[in-house]
């Protein structure tokens, strides 16, 4: 596995095991990476505000308030891939 | 660190109490309460004085006056002014209404509406509360559906401060019921439109001179360009509408209470029992100096929220801190005032009862005492 997919993974999993401890709902079952967090009550009003200051600070992003939109934040996949473009235009 | 205002601040907020202190007691209060009429005559005053367009952009009307600014001027108005219910009136439109438009909506939007509410010639209302999504406002369920150029709005609103008299209303529904609060969308919606229903005046406990409705929407259809930002927006309009709501409305309460903590003092001197002033009783006393300690430490707690919103932009937990401590700490003084005013403090025809009326509404309204605290063992990471 190279450095670059490491990385990867370690922002998946950043983001899976945050969403599993602050969760609004019981996820104790885990969360399939296609789930809508959204309609599910996984990210409220509240946890969409608080995992977007929790991945800037972990992942040193600054995210736009344009860019808290429901295709980016529907699904751990699509969540995840939007903070990977993040990462990487700011290691730019 | 610095308490003072600036000498200009400090003039302003003292112009802004004459004025409310000359201006805006005027008719009969008792009555129009009763009557649950809001004031169009006070209404217009305090659009003249430029009340409410402090924070607004110059080119509309506004004075563009910072936050700390407007929120001294907010607290000089509840100081000055005893008509409680129309205080809510105006902060329900300047924050709910016209902040959305300023701050979020199109040049055309804000040509046609923003420059009418501040001059006090169109008066707004907001409708998000449902009858299922009150302290959970982002489940609401009212839909709009794009349809070519249109949107079809369906649903219904309760609590609609100011929505028998408003000629225009921002509503919001969601594009999108798998986004959750991402899929929710404000818009503009002008009281004639078709399919908009506005109910009668809904009778209240206290703040009888704020008018409320319950709306309806039936294939109520908006062209596109009524739509405020863009969809999914509205949750963020929504959240900032509430800081700044929150911090104002609080601002005339803290005035409130000091005029409060004023008037029983002059009560507990002229009131005499067993020979001497009521307020000579430490069991009197020491309830006034209960009232005053809420007092400073309210003003405290709001000051440091509008210091926060100037500085740093947001404030969200200390708002919530803020709006619960000054709406339970309100509601305590209102019942301390009652008590020293004795039987007089109960009847109908005293303004302190009138007060206590009004205050319970602080509870509930800008978010529960129940979702502040909601909102702050959140933020500390409960």
């Amino acid at each position: 596995m190279d450095a670059q997919t490491v990385e990867q993974d370690d922002v998946h999993k950043t983001i899976y095991d945050y969403l599993v401890e602050h969760s609004g709902v019981n996820v104790s079952g885990g969360i399939d990476p296609e789930e809508n967090l959204l309609d599910s009550g996984i990210l409220d009003s509240l946890g969409i505000a608080e995992i977007t200051e929790f991945v800037e600070k972990t992942f040193d992003i600054a995210i736009d308030e344009d860019e808290i939109t429901s295709q980016n934040y529907r699904t751990v996949t699509a969540f995840t891939a939007f903070c990977r473009e993040k990462i990487a235009a700011s290691a730019k | 660190m610095d308490f003072s205002f600036t000498p200009e601040q400090d003039a302003f907020k003292e112009k802004v109490t004459g004025f409310a202190q000359a201006e805006l007691n005027e008719g009969d209060l008792k009555q129009r309460d009763a009557d649950c009429v809001l004031s169009r005559d006070l209404w217009k005053k305090i659009a003249d004085f430029g009340i409410l367009g402090l924070p607004f952009d110059k080119n509309y009307g506004g004075s563009e006056q910072d936050i700390i600014t407007t929120v001294l001027a907010m607290e000089a108005l509840g100081y000055g002014c005893r008509d409680n219910g129309l205080l809510f009136s105006m902060n329900g439109q300047m924050w709910t209404v016209q902040m959305p438009i300023a701050q979020f909506g199109t040049d055309a939007q804000k040509d046609k509406y923003l420059r009418g509410l501040i001059k006090g010639e169109l008066i707004g209302a907001h409708g998000i509360t449902e009858a299922e999504a009150g302290s959970d406002v982002m489940a609401l369920s009212t839909t709009a559906t794009r349809d070519g150029d249109d949107y079809v709005l369906n649903g219904a609103k309760v609590f609609c401060t100011n929505g028998p008299v408003a000629d225009v209303f921002v509503i919001f529904a969601t594009v999108d019921k798998s986004a959750g609060s991402l899929g929710l969308t404000g818009f503009v919606v002008e009281r004639d439109t078709p399919g908009l229903i506005v109910s009668e005046n809904r009778k209240k406990m206290g703040l009888r001179t704020s008018p409320m409705a319950w709306l309806t929407l039936e294939d109520c259809r908006v062209p596109v360009s009524a739509r405020i930002g863009k969809e999914g927006q509205g949750g963020r309009i929504f959240n900032n509408s509430m800081e700044w709501e929150r911090a104002s409305i609080l601002a005339n309460l803290v005035g409130a209470m000091e005029y409060q903590v004023e008037e029983c003092i002059r009560h507990a001197n002229k009131r005499t029992q067993f020979r001497k002033p009521i307020g000579k009783f430490q069991s009197v006393s020491n309830r006034i100096v209960d009232m005053k300690l809420r007092h400073e430490t309210s003003r405290l707690l709001l000051y440091k929220v509008a210091w926060l919103k100037k500085t740093k932009g947001s404030a969200a937990m200390e708002a919530a801190l803020a709006k619960l401590y000054l709406s339970e700490a309100w509601v305590a003084s209102c019942q301390n005032s009652v008590v020293i005013h004795g039987g007089y403090g109960y009847m109908a025809d005293h303004e302190v009862e009138r007060d206590f009326r009004d205050a319970v509404g602080s509870l509930l309204y800008s978010g529960t005492s129940d979702i502040q605290r909601t909102i702050a063992a959140r933020a500390l990471g409960l």
